[in-house]
């Protein structure tokens, strides 16, 4: 009776749920160093239809400081993953009209100079990997404990 | 990734397995209850320490996880699933090695096709 209720249930989740068992690319890659990372999530209103939801992720596919990193999709939605490009210093542009655009260096002041001959310091993603290391430790030693005790109760004495 | 998306796939790899233990309980006989407890703690071992080893080789290494990585890695956590198992339920030996293989094969392929 349990094995037909939780093939039922398996049997209607199954579509729902079918893209969300994630491909290697989406649980592991990573932007490079020195990248920031951003994600995104849409829905559908209902299957094959538009996106609906995802003003953030439009924002990144067409920034161009932005590429896509890794995306899955669903029957019912999906998300993608962004890095932000590492980018120089951005030169500075005046007069906004595209036929008439002018670069223009900003002028070396003492400190400019000074800022040139040091590296542009890039914000550091916080390293996460102690605390998810710790975390899958305990929920194993506390998994392989009950399975332990299982075990004792199992067999006979 | 985020946590809830690890969740669902946990949640997905376990319905399956126990699924696949439930089957090959027709044949095995053991107390169900012990057989679902096992595979769904067995799991909660065998799969975090797989997404985890594979996340800290792709961050730490740069080197991509591919196929033939993920097959090395599934074939151990066959062989550490089955010890587990038969650690945990000493009867039947031959099966429960059967029944570890076909159970990450099914979850194996349903994440192939499926995705």
């Amino acid at each position: 009776m349990i094995l037909v209720i939780l093939v039922a249930v398996f049997v209607g989740i199954v579509y729902i749920a079918k893209a969300d068992m994630y491909d290697p690319g989406w649980l592991t890659k990573e932007c490079q160093p020195g990248e920031t990372e951003v994600s995104c999530s849409f829905s559908y209103s209902k299957p094959f239809s538009d996106r609906v939801g995802d003003a953030v992720c439009k924002k990144y596919e067409t920034d161009p400081n932005y590429y896509e990193l890794v995306s899955h999709a669903s029957t019912w939605g999906g998300g993608i993953r962004f890095c932000k490009k590492v980018t120089s210093a951005q030169p500075n542009l005046i007069n906004p009209n595209p036929s008439n655009l002018e670069l223009v260096k900003p002028q070396p002041t003492s400190s400019d100079e000074q800022q040139t001959t040091q590296p542009i310091p890039q914000p550091t993603p916080p390293d996460y990997t102690w605390p998810i290391g710790v975390g899958v430790g305990v929920i194993s030693v506390v998994a392989l404990a009950l399975l332990m005790r299982i075990k004792k109760q199992s067999v006979p004495k | 990734m985020s946590l809830s998306s690890y969740f669902l796939a946990l949640s997905l790899t376990i319905f399956l397995e126990v699924i696949v233990g439930l089957l090959f309980n027709l044949v095995l006989k053991l107390k169900t209850r012990t057989l679902v407890y096992s595979l769904v703690l067995i799991n909660l071992i065998t799969h975090p320490i797989l997404t985890y080893s594979l996340w800290l080789i792709n961050s730490k290494t740069r080197i991509n996880i591919t196929t033939p990585h993920i097959l090395i890695a599934e074939a151990l956590v066959v062989l550490i699933e089955y010890l587990l198992l038969k650690l945990t339920l000493p009867q039947k030996t031959r099966y429960l090695a059967i029944l570890s293989l076909t159970a990450n094969l099914a979850s194996f392929v349903a994440g192939y096709l499926i995705f």
